[in-house]
């Protein structure tokens, strides 16, 4: 009996005019997004070639001297995302270039690479199309799945028959999971074929990311499948149910993703750019710290202080949104993607991480010159080094300077990352489904 | 009649269950909203006030003029609540000097840069998806619906022409659509206006009846555009779908798409060719400074009959930036003329390179600026974007109010830069060093950044070409609407 109801549901789908129109433009956009973003890649990857060849310029031009190292000014590049098509996660607006200073303090996260700050944009990636469109497509298919088979006097006829009523919903729900699946695996599939016949390919690790936000997207549009199906089965009027739920639909979608960066001003509190500047040099002027190298460490605390507390702010604002499905979605593509917030706290750590190699290779060089004091590190110059602002002119092998590389984090740590935004996709969908089952269970069919 | 139609229609919309809801969820999500926003406004205001307390001591450590540089913090617009449009992305403070021409690259973020990252939170956010959606809600029926229930043929029977059925249920409708909006507005409003903090001028709530109105042209244009739907369609639940689809599209799709194109396709100068001229000018100043302060040690050097070497590098402070001699110049009080006659000689062109610079860059901004107009014009076509950058403007946060601000710091830059001249200081000792001073700079005398206080019609001009577009709108969808209306058949 349940395949005869699933027949019949998905053939009314099949027939409907707000099918033809959510999958043309679903599929459509899934498709266009991927072909513009090959041609942006494409750009965006020259940009950081040219970064990084000037970073190793730079390293070439000052590798003739130990002395020249340990004052050298570098900008790391991060690599744009191969993923971004997927789940862009804003990375477009957050920063791609560390600075690091003449003391190898990092200085600042800027963004570079021609973008433009003026105008805001969300990019049509996997994200944008199913958490905004899918959703809605999925409350269109099911808003009158109750209500308007009610209106149309058909319900009751069908509850006649010997049909549990679970199955009904079950039907009602599986269509509407194949009917909503469909323009996304399609466009999905569509967008990986556009890149990889005329971009640059996926990367090898591509594949299962592309799975997990795939199937991120369809247990969120699954969640909302289940909502629209709730709203009908609490209304006797189809024009309600869609109303209602469409208000619902902007809450989840617009209004708490949104709302929720405010949250994170709310619930950590940032100091301004010029306080921490201040707390950074008040660091270094302090007098009960003793010892120049102390007083270093003590203006890079400051200094990983600061930017953890903006990571931190950002991270917990969007946290803070988890409740709404859409969120969770945006939150599990990025950490399978490695793109927005998760992407740059990768950035932000290995900036720090290369950083301190980088202070540990001069150390190193630098002890095996017989004057070799350097500016590092004071407190350990020998008497035979002279003064401890002689600095080294000892060259240095160039390929030994270590360079900065961005490596992504493994299969298993993405996973690690999707989990909770994941488990919060499940439990919306368990909500929903039970509130659609017992509304259901309850429906005065007459 | 149409009196009559009109007050038939306002009943029978309110005394739907889509009015119950629509108000419900414009009061509760507005003022949840409100209160959120106007959270968000006070911490602004702090962070904009403890600036100014920044400034004030900054002032004061100034120990010579060539030290002084303007630090201007942008205050808060209250009716940013309304659309907070680029002031959290562009930043709030401002610094340039007289030979620092301010651009819109100029100003400068102390809140964490990577909030502005995403979407900005408003009421028109909310508003621009809530109101749109409810006008479609009470409008998708109103033809089609009627056919259905057989209500519309005996309508027509009556001695009554197509045009004064339609204005009637624009007039009731409409009117029953818009008061859930309005209601919402205003509580939003109120609560804005009860924080003790917002103390709103007679020309800031001027500008607010203008965002009431922008918000009410905007939902009488998805009211419409609902209603040539419904008269175009059979069946009310074709007319459902048909009004989704267009709401879907004015309000998420096109916008995104819009943007997202326009910044594809109309690209930017690359940023490496832009610092590339900035290094050759700032090049080229150096040089010149350099030249010049040679000239001068040598100089100086001959009139005490050695070679000497004046100063030493280290006592240049910042060199081209900032120029000053300071501290060590008191060993050397008898090179005063010299000095003296130096920047008199070079502070002009110091300025001059400024605005070189200044020139540069705003080619850069042109450049951006261009991409966010094509963008908002292209946008006008669907509704929304034109709403959302109306309400923008009227509050004063779109871009056209950033220009704005530039502008006007750029006459109080000249103005200053013509006291400093005029005054002499270039040519004074003041200029570069606080030698025999007790204390530092009086800078009581010194021109203060006069406040900005647009009037409301340059506040309308920026929002100017999107109302028309939305009036454009209205008209638009009334015509279709009485075209596919009149050729209906209603039997």
């Amino acid at each position: 009996m349940l395949g005869v109801l699933v027949w019949k549901e998905l053939l009314e789908h099949l027939r409907s005019l707000r099918f033809a129109v959510s999958f043309g433009t679903i599929a459509v956009l899934f498709v266009l997004g991927a072909a513009v973003w090959n041609l942006r890649i494409a750009e965006e990857r020259k940009g950081y070639r040219l970064g990084v060849e000037a970073y190793e310029e730079t390293i070439r031009d000052k590798a003739d001297g130990l002395g020249k190292l340990h004052s050298l000014a570098q900008h790391f590049w991060l690599p744009p995302g191969g993923l971004t098509f997927a789940g862009g996660g804003y990375s477009r607006s957050l920063p791609n270039v560390a600075v690091t200073d003449q003391s190898n303090l990092v200085k600042g996260f800027e963004q570079r690479a021609d973008r433009n700050p003026l105008l805001f944009r969300f990019d049509p990636d996997w994200v944008f199309i199913a958490g905004m469109l899918g959703t809605l497509m999925a409350l269109l298919l099911t808003y009158d799945g109750v209500a308007g088979e009610k209106e149309r006097g058909c319900l009751r006829q069908l509850l006649a028959n010997r049909v549990p009523r679970d199955q009904v919903l079950i039907a009602k729900y599986l269509a509407g999971l194949a009917m909503s699946a469909a323009p996304i695996l399609t466009g999905a599939v569509g967008a990986i074929a556009v890149i990889q016949l005329l971009g640059e390919g996926l990367p090898g690790h591509g594949w299962p990311a592309l799975a997990g936000v795939v199937l991120a997207a369809l247990l969120c549009v699954s969640a909302f499948l289940w909502l629209g199906l709730w709203a009908s089965s609490r209304t006797h009027n189809s024009a309600l149910a869609l109303l209602a739920s469409l208000v619902v639909w902007a809450l989840l979608a617009v209004f708490l993703p949104q709302a929720g960066v405010l949250a994170g001003d709310h619930l950590v509190e940032v100091p301004s750019f010029t306080e921490a500047r201040r707390a950074t040099w008040d660091a270094w002027g302090n007098s009960k710290i003793q010892g120049h190298e102390e007083r270093l460490r003590a203006q890079q605390r400051a200094q990983r202080h600061y930017w953890d507390l903006l990571l931190h702010q950002v991270e917990v604002a969007r946290h803070a949104a988890l409740v709404s499905p859409v969120a969770a979605l945006s939150l599990a593509s990025e950490a399978f993607t490695v793109t927005g917030v998760v992407r740059h706290r990768e950035f932000v750590e290995q900036t720090h991480e290369h950083r301190r190699d980088f202070e540990g290779f001069l150390r190193r060089k630098g002890d095996e010159g017989p004057v070799s004091a350097h500016r590092l590190d004071p407190d350990h110059v020998k008497p035979e080094h002279g003064p401890w602002y002689q600095f080294s002119g000892k060259p240095v092998p160039q390929e030994e300077v270590p360079r900065f590389q961005f490596r992504p984090p493994s299969q298993r740590e993405r996973l690690d990352a999707a989990l909770i935004p994941l488990l919060v996709l499940v439990i919306a969908n368990g909500v929903c489904f039970l509130g659609a089952y017992f509304s259901f269970r309850r429906y005065d069919v007459r | 009649m149409i009196r009559v139609i009109a007050a038939k229609e306002f009943l029978t919309s309110l005394l739907t269950w889509r009015f119950g809801l629509a108000v419900s969820a414009s009061i509760v999500l507005l003022s949840v909203s409100a209160v959120v926003l106007r959270a968000d406004y006070d911490r602004r205001l702090d962070a904009h006030e403890a600036e100014l307390a920044r400034i004030r001591a900054d002032l004061e450590d100034i120990n010579f003029f060539a030290q002084l540089e303007e630090t201007v913090s942008r205050p808060p617009s209250p009716l940013s609540v309304f659309s907070v449009g680029l002031e959290k992305r562009m930043g709030t403070i401002l610094r340039f000097s007289h030979a620092k021409v301010p651009t819109m690259l100029t100003w400068k973020k102390e809140t964490n840069p990577l909030v502005a990252a995403f979407p900005p939170f408003d009421l028109a956010t909310v508003a621009g998806l809530l109101f749109s959606l409810m006008a479609l809600f009470f409008a998708f029926d109103a033809v089609s619906g009627e056919q259905e229930g057989n209500t519309l043929k005996l309508m027509a029977a009556n001695r009554v022409a197509r045009w004064q059925i339609l204005v009637g249920k624009w007039l009731g409708g409409g009117a029953c659509s818009l008061l859930p909006a309005a209601v919402g507005l205003l509580l939003a409003t109120l609560i804005l206006a009860g924080s003790p903090r917002v103390s709103l001028s007679g020309a800031q709530w001027l500008r607010v009846g203008l965002i009431f109105a922008t918000v009410l042209l905007y939902a009488s244009a998805f009211y419409l555009a609902g209603l040539a739907v419904s008269s175009r369609a059979r069946q009310s639940g074709t007319a459902l779908v048909a009004c989704i689809s267009l709401w879907a599209g004015c309000t998420i799709v096109a916008p995104t798409a819009t943007a997202y194109v326009v910044g594809e396709l109309l690209p930017l100068p690359p940023e490496r060719e832009l610092k590339a001229q900035w290094e050759e000018i700032n090049r080229r100043l150096t040089e010149e400074f350099w030249n010049g302060f040679h000239e001068m040690e040598y100089a100086y050097g001959r009139q005490r009959g050695r070679e000497y070497s004046l100063f030493g590098k280290s006592a240049m402070y910042g060199s081209v930036s900032v120029g000053g001699f300071a501290g060590v110049f008191g060993l050397f009080r008898d090179a005063a003329p010299m000095v003296t006659d130096y920047y008199e000689r070079f502070e002009p062109r110091r300025i001059a390179a400024g605005q070189d610079i200044a020139e540069m860059e705003d080619r850069l901004v042109q450049a951006r600026t261009r991409q966010v107009r094509v963008s908002g014009g292209v946008g006008r076509l669907f509704v929304a974007p034109a709403f959302r950058n109306a309400v923008s403007a009227l509050a004063g946060t779109d871009l056209h109010s950033f220009e704005e601000f530039i502008a006007h710091a750029r006459r109080h830059r000249a103005a200053l830069a013509d006291w400093m001249r005029e005054q002499g200081h270039f040519t004074s000792v003041r200029f570069f060093s606080n030698v025999d001073q007790d204390k530092g700079v009086d800078t009581s005398r010194v021109p203060r950044f006069p406040d900005y206080r647009p009037s409301v019609a340059t506040f309308l001009g920026g929002a100017g070409a999107d109302l028309a577009a939305l009036l454009a709108a209205n008209g638009l969808a009334f015509f279709l609407g009485l075209r596919w209306f009149v050729r209906r058949e209603v039997g």
